[in-house]
């Protein structure tokens, strides 16, 4: 273990202990969870809703939501970090769907500005981020640059803009089966860019 | 449908584009417990959360914080317990190693990953164990009374079939003329066992006594003994070191507890010496 891997171990821990002090009513311990990750859960927030008014109350409701109910987390399904970007995504998702009947048009159309404007350069080179996020964001952005464009859509359709897989068809103009294999494809491609980093401890 | 073919359907399920029957046949799959796909399912979950730390981090304005706090003190809320206390003690983890090991575990050990139980379970579980010790302890102690009967049931017989062992009848002295009681005695052993039959109830706070009585007339308490519905009742009694050649046995009903000295009628009496 790296004193990297082992402060970042430390962090996942610390963010356990995080939940169970809310979950046991220390509203201290909301706002260190909150100063941690607040930054993160945001930037996804205005991914998914585009609207920074919306994304501020999306990530408020969550923390609040986790105030209320800090007993939901089960540390065996899963890291601290991976339960607040799945519900922090899940209820941005709802209140984008939701925002969405109201409009005409479900998605903006494919020449809309992808991953590479929002997460920077898919040249994984070019990001020397010393920090673990750092490495994370850049094995996951070589992950997606290695993708064909329609592949990496598919995924960040289905992720980011909550479409179901009929709809990314559609949005796409491929078959079903076509677009279930893509997703799944970029599922591997993100894994296997990935495991360098969790072999080697070195996690956010 | 083999598991190999979810995989795709997995994989929807993780971002969160999985929908119709084809959803539905999924989670009621991994409701079943498949420990694989469970495992496939977390990993991919995590897989995918990765795109949203791949984003660069927006810092949310800093009145949103104010808010949130000044929010959540105007709540009281009781003490929850965190699933994360209720069962073992966490293993130290990464934030994203962990789902991948549980993943890994989840399928090399066959579901173990996925089988922690739940705080319901578990409560249901001791609830059964206590049920069940609480049976345990009833079965148990009817087998130590059964155990008791039995010894002193061999006992008896092994007394009753004993060369050694006189029987003595006793005889109604006329308040119960249909009254009758048998004495085995072993003088070596210093045992008496007595079988009555055919007695009436002592009546409330009274109860029947045997008498050892002796030749030079001295009358020895030899214990206390109750009849059943049907009129018999049992007593094993010793015959004190210190007693001298016994004459004559007798019963008479005394007050509950008994008496140092006969106080009440003679039902039933019988002459040692006239009977052997």
């Amino acid at each position: 273990m790296t004193s990297k891997s082992a402060s970042a171990a430390g962090a996942a821990g610390e963010d356990v202990e995080l939940l169970a002090a809310i979950a046991a009513g220390d509203a201290g311990a909301l706002s260190a969870l909150y100063d941690r990750h607040a930054p993160a859960l945001f930037a996804l927030t205005l991914r998914i809703l585009r609207d920074r008014p919306a994304a501020e109350e999306v990530v408020s409701d969550v923390f609040f939501e986790l105030w209320r109910r800090a007993d939901r987390y089960d540390s065996a399904r899963g890291s601290a970090t991976a339960y607040l970007i799945g519900l922090t995504r899940s209820r941005a998702i709802d209140r984008h769907r939701a925002g969405r009947s109201e409009r005409a048009h479900v998605v903006a159309s494919t020449s809309e500005p992808s991953s590479e404007a929002l997460i920077g350069s898919t040249d994984p080179g070019a990001t020397h981020d010393a920090t673990l996020r750092g490495q994370v964001a850049a094995a996951v952005r070589g992950a997606l640059g290695s993708l064909s464009p329609v592949q990496r859509r598919a995924v960040e359709l289905a992720y980011f803009d909550g479409l179901s897989h009929s709809e990314v068809a559609a949005e796409l103009g491929e078959p079903l089966g076509t677009v279930k294999s893509r997703i799944r494809e970029g599922l591997m491609r993100l894994r296997d860019a990935l495991l360098p980093i969790h072999e080697s401890g070195a996690l956010p | 449908m083999k598991c190999e073919e979810r995989q795709d359907a997995i994989a929807l399920l993780a971002c969160g584009a999985l929908e119709g029957v084809e959803r539905e046949e999924l989670l009621r799959h991994l409701d079943r417990g498949c420990p694989r796909c469970a495992g496939v399912r977390a990993e991919s979950e995590a897989t995918f959360a990765h795109l949203a730390l791949a984003l660069e981090p927006v810092a949310p304005p800093a009145h949103l914080r104010d808010a949130l706090l000044e929010r959540v003190q105007r709540v009281p809320r009781p003490a929850l317990v965190p699933r994360a206390a209720r069962s073992e003690p966490a293993a130290p983890r990464s934030a994203w190693a962990r789902p991948l090991v549980a993943a890994a575990l989840a399928a090399v050990l066959t579901g173990v990953a996925l089988f922690v139980p739940t705080r319901r379970t578990v409560r249901a579980l001791e609830a059964q164990i206590a049920g069940r010790d609480e049976s345990l302890a009833r079965l148990d102690a009817r087998l130590r009374t059964l155990e008791q009967q039995q010894r002193e049931a061999v006992e008896t017989a092994s007394f009753l079939g004993a060369a050694t062992t006189a029987i003595y009848r006793l005889g109604p002295t006329g308040t119960q003329p249909g009254a009758e009681a048998r004495v085995f005695m072993d003088p070596r052993l210093r045992r008496a066992q007595l079988v009555a039959s055919n007695l009436a109830s002592p009546g409330p706070g009274r109860t029947y006594e045997l008498w050892f009585i002796e030749a030079g007339g001295r009358k020895i308490p030899a214990g206390t003994f109750d009849v059943d519905a049907s009129g018999a009742g049992t007593l094993s009694a010793q015959i004190p070191a210190d007693a001298a050649e016994i004459a004559v046995l007798a019963i008479t009903d005394e007050p509950a507890g008994g008496s140092t000295e006969p106080t009440g009628q003679v039902h039933l009496a019988g002459n040692i010496q006239a009977s052997s």
